[in-house]
């Protein structure tokens, strides 16, 4: 936590949880054993360790968008995102200048101040101690040998109302001198000696430090060790029977008016009038659980932690608000959690021209910016991103992320491609299908704290395509060489992809393109590839060549080129001269002859195909080839890349 | 003084209580076999056996909140929605309620039959095994909800119908206990205690 609002984000988070557990714990209150009401407060404890609003997710209430819309409200920023990394305050080394920093240097003091509180108490209580005597240890341990619990050194200090165990890693169970301390009460102390509890003890102090100035927290810290007390009754309960639980009572309502020390790193039987009245209470409950109530208590912990651990998605913004800073604040607290995610709702955001789409792909950096447009923009009455619209886009709905390549650990770049329903001005267009112009725009995906954002690398392009084969013609792709006497071959890789944004086929077995971001997609690619012959030999020595074949396969990393065998089709027509063929893996085979046409054209076409994968394709190190002339094996080539997928030159 | 068939209705409507809880059958997004009957069966069954144990009336609260939740839920699946998700605090309230309900409410029948003495002897003990079952599978289901939102993972939605099937069947068992409980148990008259 490094501002307020990630404190406030933080301990709002575990209000929520506490106000859920209390509901709970008053109508099971009566029904689930002291082990669980005891147990249940470490639900409270996991959440408030563990870091809210993490990926995106929310804990019952969506305080992310909360605390966002305070801030934006409070404070006019846009460009800011309330996150903990860990649920600690962090030191920041700037003096404070607005009043969110001075609240949050306030709070940060707070806790080191009570803090240093606790810890000097517990060192004056270890010096007191030291003060004291030891104590006569043959009651106690006769007291831990007749009920199996372990001992540790005793000692007796004057001014005590009451024993208590102190310390965590070396315990000291100290009593009142000067008066005999009940075999019960010693019993009671022995008890928490075994079950560390005065380590829970501590947890719960370090957390009402970092939420001291949370009075509804507080009030759960105060519950929690009054019911660890209730479960140390119940401990000491099974132990004894009959007119012994009756003593044991009597002695708990004796304490009722005792004073007793909350020092952190201790456990004491009595804790306070009103706490003890609980107890009696509780203690007037008591019976042996039936076997069983274990498991459902711990299925009943499951249940409940496990949902509060995992969080809930935060939902994409809908149509409804038109209030800017809401709507913002919630696209903000929307994040994109995959790269396939974030290029996704930027290829939604330009589909619609909707700013708040733009808004949960966009930098921190920008978010102001978005805003003062989008403000400007709704005073005009228009709530959609009409400056998205350079080229008209009268588009087809749906896109395509073309060449998607990890370019470093946390970035990717692609570029986006939606299909026009018209040429740009001044341009002709055939009006063939195949050949429809797109909108292009080369594209950055990065991860930026833990959301992933869209940044353009250039502004869209018209493109006229041409989808007759081997991918899109007309748009870039990545190119592989390698040339033997007088061929080059070229291989042509180009890859397509999308998160399946498809709904249900409807009862016509019709499905439409949904225009909702899907902020944690998955792509599915498609890749495409050509292998190709150019000949740039002299024209009259054309003649030489009969027939051209190449089997390929494509290298990944530092692969080594593999042995290839071009073999004709086991199932081909005997009479045919041409053949040709692919793998799912990438590997091309083909052969042609040059008897026909072979005057017209230096480009020969020898193969191509392609084929789908969940997720990245990843690109291709190099093309192991070999090249046939005349039916004979020439050379045994390795294509190496000569241009990229993005470039729009 | 209740009627003397009390106990036997009583024991059926549990009995045809769980099978409206645990099955569903769906015309669209519409139930034919609405939850919030099998728990409104339920507490009809409280009523009448609370009689013959007291621990019963504690869970009479529990299934009140039950039933109008299902009844929430269905009454929303006209309109094609679905209750879970709205309100998460109330989701994870009725989870751990429904939890309860159902171990408390069999562990309660099984002590009932054991109370009987009947010629079964297996039977609270086979009830109880059918309980504990029950709470684990339901336990493992919500687990499986939460592991899924997290991980993504293709088999989930499979490992989850596993899970549900199972369940099912253990249903089925905990239904064939209550009527063969009905069937072995006494015909007596229920007096308030």
């Amino acid at each position: 936590m490094t501002d307020i609002w990630s404190f406030l984000l933080q301990t709002l988070t575990g209000s929520g949880v506490a106000v859920l557990l209390l509901v709970l714990k008053a109508m099971f209150r009566d029904k689930l054993s002291p082990r669980w009401q005891f147990a249940v407060w470490g639900v409270l404890g996991m959440v408030l360790l563990l870091p809210a609003g993490f990926r995106g997710r929310y804990v019952l209430v969506n305080w992310p968008f909360l605390v966002e819309l305070c801030r934006s409200f409070f404070t006019g920023e846009y460009g800011a995102l309330a996150r903990v990394t860990v649920p600690v305050p962090l030191p920041v080394l700037e003096a404070p200048r607005t009043l969110g920093e001075w609240l949050f240097a306030v709070y940060g003091a707070g806790v080191v101040v009570l803090l240093f509180w606790y810890v000097l108490s517990y060192v004056r209580l270890r010096l007191a101690l030291r003060q004291g005597c030891p104590a006569e240890e043959g009651r106690v341990r006769t007291v831990a040998e007749g009920y199996r619990l372990p001992v540790c050194p005793a000692v007796e200090v004057e001014g005590l109302s009451s024993a208590f165990i102190c310390g965590v890693f070396k315990p000291v169970l100290v009593l009142p001198a000067g008066r005999k301390t009940e075999d019960k009460v010693l019993l009671h102390e022995l008890c928490h000696l075994k079950y560390h509890d005065a380590a829970w003890g501590l947890l719960i102090c370090l957390l009402r430090c970092l939420h001291w100035c949370n009075p509804l927290l507080w009030y759960c810290a105060d519950r929690a060790g009054n019911d660890l007390e209730s479960l140390c009754d119940q401990r000491v309960l099974e132990r004894l029977e009959g007119e012994d639980r009756r003593d044991y009572g009597r002695i708990l309502l004796d304490m009722a008016n005792d004073r007793y020390a909350r020092a952190p790193g201790t456990s004491s039987m009595a804790n306070g009038g009103r706490n003890i009245r609980r107890r009696i209470e509780a203690i007037a409950r008591f019976k042996r659980y039936p076997a069983g109530m274990g498991l459902v208590s711990v299925c009943v912990l499951l249940v409940l932690a496990a949902p509060l651990a995992a969080g809930v998605k935060a939902e994409v913004p809908g149509l409804g608000a038109v209030n800017v800073p809401a709507q913002l604040a919630r696209a903000r607290t929307t994040p994109c959690t995959t790269c396939a995610g974030a290029f996704d709702t930027y290829a939604k955001a330009m589909l619609t021209g909707r700013f708040d789409y733009r808004a949960m792909c966009a930098p921190l950096a920008e978010q102001n910016d978005l805003a003062e447009k989008y403000r400007i923009s709704a005073a005009q009455g228009h709530w959609e991103w009409l400056d998205s619209d350079p080229l008209d886009l009268n588009a087809d709905p749906g896109y395509q992320i073309y060449n998607l390549a990890q370019v470093e650990e946390n970035a990717c770049e692609g570029l986006l491609a939606v299909t026009l329903n018209r040429a740009p001005k001044d341009v002709e267009w055939s009006g063939l299908a195949h050949e429809r112009w797109m909108a292009v725009q080369p594209l950055r995906a990065e991860k930026e704290g833990d959301r992933w954002v869209v940044i353009p690398q250039g502004k869209l392009t018209a493109m006229q395509g041409d989808v007759r084969s081997g991918g899109n013609l007309g748009l870039p792709a990545w190119e592989y060489t390698a040339t033997a006497g007088d061929f080059t071959l070229r291989m042509r890789w180009q890859t397509t992809s999308q998160v399946d944004s498809y709904g249900e086929p409807n009862w016509f077995g019709q499905s439409f393109f949904g225009t909702t971001p899907i902020p944690d997609g998955e792509f599915t690619s498609w890749f495409d590839q050509i292998i190709l012959a150019d000949y740039h030999g002299a024209p009259e020595d054309r003649g030489k060549y009969r027939s051209i074949g190449v089997v390929s396969m494509p290298m990944w990393g530092e692969e080594e080129r593999p042995e290839l065998e071009l073999l004709a089709p086991p199932d081909r027509n005997p009479d045919a001269v041409n053949w040709s063929g692919g793998s799912n893996d990438g590997s091309e085979w083909a052969q042609r002859t040059l008897d026909y046409d072979w005057g017209k054209e230096d480009m020969i076409f020898l193969s191509g195909g392609g084929s789908s994968r969940e997720g990245f394709i990843e690109l291709p190190s190099a093309y192991a080839a070999d090249l046939y002339l005349n039916e004979e094996k020439v050379a045994e080539l390795t294509l190496r890349p000569v241009k990229g997928g993005m470039s729009l030159a | 003084m209740h009627e003397p068939n009390q106990l036997h209705d009583g024991l059926s409507q549990a009995a045809w209580g769980y099978f409206f809880v645990t099955f569903d059958f769906n015309l669209g997004t519409v139930s034919v076999l609405p939850r919030f009957v099998g728990f409104l069966l339920l507490l009809s069954a409280i009523g009448k056996l609370s009689g013959l144990r007291r621990d019963l009336v504690l869970l009479r609260s529990l299934c009140m909140l039950l039933a109008c939740y299902s009844f929430g839920d269905w009454f929303l699946s006209w309109s094609g929605r679905d209750i879970d998700g709205i309100i998460p605090f109330l989701d994870l309230v009725v989870a751990v309620a429904m939890l309860y309900f159902h171990f408390q409410f069999l562990t309660d029948m099984a002590a009932l039959a054991q109370e009987f003495q009947l010629d079964d002897d297996n039977l609270p003990a086979r009830m109880r095994s059918h309980r504990t079952a029950y709470t684990l599978l339901v336990t493992c289901i919500s687990l499986l909800g939460s592991a899924a939102q997290v991980f993504p993972w293709e088999w989930w939605p499979g490992v989850t119908v596993f899970v549900a099937v199972i369940t099912c069947i253990v249903a089925l068992l905990i239904m064939a206990d209550l009527f063969h409980l009905r069937r072995l148990a006494p015909r007596m008259e229920i007096g308030p205690q």
